[in-house]
C-alpha cells in the first residue's frame, strides 16, 4: 500500500441495514481537505471497477485528498441481498457515504460517478453537504439502455448453450408480474428494474448547481465520443450548466474480465481535481 | 478502411487484445476461439457495433452463427448498413 494513504474499513448504519464504507485517508491531512465519494457501476461492472478506484484513492492520498467508497445496499460486503436493493435506496446509501464524510471531518466533496454510478450520483448531490463537483467516468445517461444491455447478457449467455436464451422483452414481461430474473448470477428485483429503467439525467439536471466534469474513456486516438454523449453535454450546455468535457485514452476497464486498469484516466482526474499536472 | 477492418479494430478494442488482430481474416473464430469472448463481451461489442454504426441488433440475432467468425459479424453488419 502506498505509504501517504492509510486504510480504514468500518461498517456504517444506512437506512435499511449496516453499509460497508472503505475511508482511503491521507496520511498528510489539513482542515480543507477533501473527500472523493465513489457512486459506483452497476452489477458486474462495480467489481471491475475496484482496481481503478483503488489506484485513485492511493494517487488522491499524495496530494492529501481522500477516498470513500461505501458498497449500496444488497452489493458488495454491504447488508442485504442484491434482490432487496433498489433505485432509491441506492440513492439514499450515497447522502449516507456523504454524511460519513462530514463526520469524518471533511469539509468539501467531490462525487465520482462510474458508469451508472453517475447517474446515482446526479441523483443524490441535491442532498450532499458541501458538495464541490460532480465527476464521472464513462457515465451511463440513460437507465433504460444501461438494462436492455444488462438483459442482453442473459441472452448472450445462453449463446452455444442448447437453450432458448429468451427476449429482452420476456424479461421485461416477467418482472412486470412481478418476477426477480437472474442475469450473470445478479437477482434482479422488479423494484430496482423500473428505478433504474425510469434514471436519466434530463430527471435530475435541474437540481444539480455544481460544476460537471465528464470523462469518456477512448480506446484508441482513432475513436470519438459516442454521438449520444456529445448530445447530451450540449444540451446541458445549453441550459446553462458548467460543463467540462475531457476525453482519456485506455482501455474500458468496466468490462475488462481480468484486472484493468486506465491510468490516463486516474491521473488526468487527479490534474483536474488539483489543478496539478501529473506524469506517468 | 473496409467494413471488416473496421470490425476488427473494434474487436481489439473492446475485448482488449492489445493488436493480436492484425492476423484477423474473415474466416477467424470468435465465440469458442477468443477466450474473452464471453457473454459480458458480446454485448460489449454489439453496443461498440451500434454506436459506431448507428445500427440496432434484434435479440435473436445474438447467436452463434452470427458470432462465428468475423465474417459471419461482417456480412450481418454489412446488411444493416445497406
Amino acid at each position: 500500500m502506498n505509504p501517504s494513504c492509510r486504510l480504514e474499513p468500518a461498517y456504517i448504519a444506512g437506512s435499511r441495514g449496516k453499509l460497508f464504507a472503505l475511508h482511503c485517508a491521507p496520511v498528510a491531512r489539513n482542515d480543507r481537505a477533501e473527500c472523493v465519494i465513489v457512486a459506483p457501476s452497476f452489477a458486474e461492472e462495480m467489481n471491475r471497477c475496484r482496481y481503478m478506484q483503488t489506484m485513485l484513492a492511493q494517487q488522491l492520498a499524495g496530494h492529501g485528498i481522500a477516498l470513500l467508497s461505501v458498497d449500496p445496499f444488497g452489493t458488495g460486503d454491504s447488508q442485504g441481498e442484491f434482490v432487496e436493493a433498489d433505485w432509491q435506496q441506492w440513492i439514499r446509501d450515497i447522502i449516507t457515504a456523504a454524511d460519513y464524510a462530514g463526520q469524518l471531518g471533511y469539509r468539501s466533496v467531490t462525487l465520482l460517478g462510474i458508469r451508472l454510478g453517475a447517474l446515482l450520483a446526479a441523483a443524490a448531490a441535491p442532498e450532499v453537504k458541501n458538495l464541490r463537483r460532480l465527476v464521472f467516468w464513462q457515465p451511463v445517461s440513460n437507465g433504460k439502455l444501461a438494462l436492455n444491455q444488462f438483459l442482453r447478457i442473459k441472452i448472450a449467455a445462453a449463446i452455444g448453450r442448447d437453450e432458448d436464451g429468451g427476449t429482452t422483452a420476456q424479461f421485461e414481461e416477467e418482472l412486470n408480474r412481478g418476477n426477480s430474473i437472474q442475469v450473470a448470477g445478479y437477482d434482479v428485483s422488479p423494484a430496482l428494474f423500473r428505478g433504474v429503467q425510469a434514471a436519466h439525467f434530463d430527471q435530475y439536471l435541474s437540481s444539480i448547481t455544481t460544476p460537471i466534469s465528464w470523462f469518456t474513456v477512448l480506446a484508441s486516438e482513432e475513436r470519438s465520443t459516442p454521438r449520444a454523449d456529445l448530445k447530451t453535454i450540449e444540451q446541458w450546455r445549453s441550459e446553462g450548466k458548467q460543463i467540462e468535457h475531457l476525453t482519456s485514452i485506455g482501455p474500458a476497464f468496466w468490462q475488462a474480465h481480468e484486472r484493468t486498469l486506465a491510468p490516463n484516466l486516474v491521473n488526468e482526474t487527479i490534474s483536474h481535481l488539483t489543478g496539478v499536472p501529473q506524469h506517468e | 478502411m473496409s467494413l471488416q477492418s473496421d470490425i476488427i479494430q473494434i474487436i481489439n478494442d473492446v475485448l482488449m487484445l492489445d493488436g493480436q488482430t492484425t492476423e484477423f481474416d474473415s474466416d477467424t473464430g470468435l465465440l469458442g476461439s477468443i477466450p474473452e469472448f464471453d457473454s459480458i463481451a458480446v454485448v460489449s461489442l454489439v453496443t461498440a457495433l451500434e454506436e459506431e454504426f448507428g445500427c440496432a441488433f434484434d435479440d435473436d440475432e445474438l447467436n452463434a452463427d452470427v458470432f462465428a467468425t468475423i465474417g459471419s459479424l461482417t456480412k450481418v453488419v454489412e446488411q444493416k448498413l445497406d
